[in-house]
Order: structure tokens, then C-alpha cells, then sequence
């Protein structure tokens, strides 16, 4: 694909992005029923959940693209791993704002040590250590390896974080941070997650890609500046 | 009811700034990339001549 | 060569290296005790309150110490180009990997044991009533913390930050192993039943198996050229 076709459909895109997210937000904030017990800040659901959903299925494309590379020793592969965790990072960090931008005026405290919402900074941590690591290996061979290895690894530690923590959470209960999370939802406030979750999901694949030519650029940099000094 | 209603509001603003830093930033870093590539090929060009 | 006489072979090395320097062994004991003693500062050791929260003190210091054990051990093999020797060997990397976790374990538990009487003496707790749960909790959570560091001692070693990158990926990922332990180590000091531990030394050996398994796999990809 050539770079202006590439360039057009980028573009493409973010409009059929940002047009699904304006009417996603529309609907969650004219047509969605106003929840019974939490009022108008419910509404932040539609932004906390689908970016929480975004930045795990990202977290598994890391995984996946992790084997993969290690599989195939195919570059693509770990252009791959490391967009989508950049794009995974940038989600996590949106869940863990609205989060307690949600906590304080409904329960009065700004975090509560809710199982989903430790998990996702645990998961947070992982995925920027996992880019630290990535940043701080010059050899692009030995980058994507190790990245990989850490990728795996950190995935498949999420599900004993988030049982170590549910497991704690029920020795020390304290408010959980939804009552609205999937228990007797509305389903006009399904439409309205799944419609938002749409609308993220095109504009967090476009970032994707973009990160991905990123990538693809910077290994032909190096080619290039490698000719250079030959 | 009203509670949250400023919340709600930054929030969205917020992760709305987020996003498109994030944006801004990939946009940057591909511009200095797509202009090391132009200087290189053309370095590479005049290597040949 | 198979991986039981890698293991063995690495493990036997490191024993010996190390009883000649016994550098892993004491700088975890030292610096163990060190924290211990700074949390004394910070935390009232007064018995009501303290029981609550040694539990968690007690595996902080030791997550602390461990790091730097664990970094010096990783050390060792850089130095003199052991790793490069290590991978010249027409055998399973595996193999490695799993005799260093075996002397990582070992010298992490033994300074802990070491480590515990002081604790005791500082935060005025009975910790010898039940030993044998004490040693199994120990057992476990340190061959959680050993697992993934050596996996990440190996790994930080390859990069620019070298040390610095062990806690940071150390750290998130043995949340699991941290809550587990501290958890399981509160219920022995208030006296409770075991049997309230039960979900949690499941926990911890579930997650000891999976990512011994997991690492024993992988490492081949950190350490080969």
C-alpha cells in the first residue's frame, strides 16, 4: 500500500472513529436512562468500561504477538506486541483516572481497593515495565526477545493478580466500586457500553496501526543508517 | 441528581487530553522518523553518485 | 546432557561459589536486617497493632533483600563470562535455569530463617509456635519471589539498566506471591486456625508451579545469542 493510500485510509478511519464515538456518547448521554442510585456520574461507565475491555484485549494482543514472535522469529510480530502495548498503556492509565474521578463523589474516597480496579494498576505497572524494558534494550533482536518472554510471563500473571486480589478483597471488604458493573444492567446501557466500546475500539486500532508503522520505519532507519556506515 | 457532575466532566476531559496527547505524540515521533528517513535516503542517494 | 545433571551441576556450582564468597547469603541477611530495623522506625512495634501489619514488614524486607540477592547472583554468572561458557554447553538452558532457582531458593531461605529471630526480638512476636506452617509459608513465597527474579535477573542483566530493571519487573508481577504470604503469615501470628490459609498456599503453589514451568521454558530465549 502505498503511503498516501496508507495516509487516506488513516484518515478514513478516524473519521469513522471519532463518528462512532460523538453518536456512542450522544446515546450515553441523551438517550441511556439515568442510573437509580448514583445519578449523572454513572454515565462515566461508558468511558470506564470500554477502555478497561480495550486495554486487556491490547494486553492479550501482547501476549499473542509475544508467542508469535518467539514462534516465527518474525519482526512484524513484535512491531506488533509493542503498539499494542503502548495503545494498552494509554487505556489502562484512562481506566485508573476515571476510576476514582467516579469513587469520590459516590462513596466519598478516591480509591478503593476494589479487585478490578488494583488489578488494573498492578496491570498497569506490568505493561510499563514491560515498555521500560523495551526502551531500555538498544539490539533490536534481543529487544523483541526479551519483550516477549516478559510479555508471556506478565499475562499470564494477570488472572493470579486479580484472584489474590478478589480473594483479599473478601478478607478486607470494603465499598465495591460498581454495584452497576453487569449486575442487572439496563439493556439500554448495554447498547450504550457496547456502542462506546465500538466507537474506542476503531479509534484504538488506528492508533494501533500508526504505532505499527512506527515501528517499521524505525527497523528501516536502522537498515538504512546501517548501509550508511558500510 | 446532580452529584458528579463535575467529576463526570473531567473525566471525560481528561482521558479525552489523553488520548489525543497520545495522538499528538505518535504523530510527532513519526514525523522525526519519516524526516531521519528522507535525510538518510538522500545521504544514501549522494553516496551513490 | 539432560536437565537433571544441568540442574544438578549448576546448582552444585553455585553452592560451592558461593560458600567460598558468601556474598548472596550475607547481603541479604545485612540488608534484611537493616530494613527490619528502619521499619522499627517507622512502624510502633507496640504487640496490638504490630500484629496486623509484621506480617506484611516481614515479606516486604524480605522482597527487598531478595532483589538484591538476586541481582548479585545474576552477577556472578556475567562476570568472567560464565554466562557465555554456560551457553556453550551442548545441553537444555533449562537446565540452568532451574539449578539457579534451586541456589537462589536455598540462599534466600537461609538468610530469611537467620533473618526471623531478630524480627521477632524487634516486633516482639511468637514466631516459633508453629514451625513447620512458618517454614511452609516461607518455603512457598520465596520460591515465588525466586522463580520470576531469577527469570528477571537473567533478562535485566541484557539491558541498559541492568539492576535497576530487576524490581521494576519484579515487583508487579509477584504481587500474587506478596499478598499470598503476607496473608497467610497473619494468620499464623494472630494465631488463627491454618485452615483459613488454606486458598492462599493453594494460591501460591499454583502460582510457584505455573511460572517455575513457565520460565523453565522460556529462559532459553533470554540467554541464547
Amino acid at each position: 500500500m502505498s503511503e498516501s493510500a496508507r495516509h487516506r485510509l488513516a484518515l478514513v478511519l478516524l473519521a469513522v472513529a471519532l463518528l462512532v464515538i460523538v453518536s456512542a456518547w450522544y446515546y450515553a448521554f441523551q438517550v441511556a436512562p439515568t442510573e437509580r442510585t448514583m445519578g449523572t456520574i454513572q454515565r462515566i461507565f461508558y468511558l470506564h468500561l470500554p477502555a478497561a475491555f480495550l486495554s486487556f484485549l491490547a494486553f492479550f494482543v501482547v501476549f499473542v504477538a509475544s508467542v508469535a514472535y518467539l514462534t516465527t522469529r518474525r519482526m512484524g510480530w513484535d512491531w506488533a506486541a509493542a503498539s499494542a502495548a503502548e495503545v494498552g498503556v494509554v487505556f489502562c492509565a484512562a481506566v485508573l483516572i476515571t476510576g476514582p474521578l467516579w469513587a469520590k463523589p459516590v462513596w466519598g474516597i478516591w480509591w478503593t481497593w476494589d479487585a478490578r480496579l488494583t488489578t488494573t494498576l498492578i496491570l498497569f505497572l506490568i505493561y510499563v515495565a514491560y515498555l521500560m524494558l523495551r526502551l531500555y534494550v538498544t539490539d533490536s533482536e534481543r529487544r523483541a526477545r526479551l519483550a516477549a518472554v516478559v510479555g508471556i510471563l506478565g499475562f499470564v500473571d494477570v488472572p493470579l493478580v486479580y484472584m489474590a486480589n478478589r480473594w483479599w478483597r473478601t478478607q478486607h471488604p470494603e465499598p465495591v466500586i460498581a454495584g452497576g458493573e453487569g449486575s442487572g444492567l439496563d439493556p439500554r446501557m448495554w447498547w450504550g457500553v457496547l456502542w462506546a466500546f465500538a466507537g474506542l475500539l476503531t479509534f484504538a486500532s488506528l492508533l494501533f496501526f500508526q504505532r505499527y508503522r512506527m515501528e517499521a520505519m524505525r527497523a528501516e532507519l536502522t537498515q538504512l543508517a546501517r548501509r550508511l556506515r558500510a | 441528581m446532580e452529584i458528579g457532575l463535575k467529576h463526570l466532566f473531567y473525566a471525560f476531559a481528561i482521558v479525552w487530553v489523553l488520548l489525543l496527547g497520545y495522538v499528538f505524540s505518535l504523530a510527532r515521533r513519526q514525523k522525526q522518523l519519516a524526516d531521519e528517513l528522507e535525510t538518510l535516503k538522500k545521504a544514501l542517494g549522494r553516496r551513490s553518485n | 546432557m539432560d536437565t537433571g545433571r544441568v540442574t544438578l551441576a549448576v546448582f552444585r556450582k553455585d553452592l560451592l561459589a558461593e560458600r567460598r564468597t558468601k556474598e548472596v547469603f550475607t547481603a541479604v541477611l545485612l540488608f534484611g536486617f537493616t530494613v527490619s530495623v528502619a521499619f522499627t522506625f517507622a512502624f510502633e512495634p507496640t504487640s496490638a497493632e504490630a500484629r496486623k501489619i509484621t506480617g506484611g514488614l516481614l515479606w516486604l524486607a524480605f522482597l527487598f533483600s531478595a532483589v538484591l540477592g538476586l541481582n548479585r547472583a545474576f552477577a556472578r554468572e556475567t562476570s568472567n563470562q560464565c554466562l557465555q561458557g554456560l551457553r556453550l554447553i551442548p545441553a537444555d538452558l533449562g537446565g540452568v535455569y532451574l539449578g539457579k532457582l534451586a541456589s537462589n531458593l536455598l540462599f534466600l531461605l537461609l538468610a530469611e530463617l537467620v533473618l526471623l529471630p531478630p524480627f521477632g526480638v524487634f516486633f516482639d512476636l511468637t514466631l516459633w509456635a508453629r514451625p513447620g506452617w512458618l517454614l511452609l509459608i516461607l518455603v512457598l513465597g520465596t520460591w515465588g519471589l525466586a522463580a520470576l527474579g531469577t527469570m528477571f535477573s537473567a533478562v535485566s542483566a541484557n539491558t541498559r539498566m541492568q539492576e535497576l530493571m530487576l524490581p521494576l519487573l519484579l515487583l508487579p508481577l509477584t504481587v500474587p506471591v506478596l499478598i499470598a504470604a503476607i496473608e497467610s503469615t497473619v494468620i499464623l501470628l494472630e494465631g488463627r486456625p491454618m485452615s483459613e490459609a488454606a486458598l492462599w498456599l493453594k494460591l501460591l503453589t499454583g502460582f510457584d508451579i505455573v511460572f517455575t514451568l513457565l520460565c523453565w521454558l522460556l529462559f532459553d530465549f533470554v540467554v541464547q545469542e
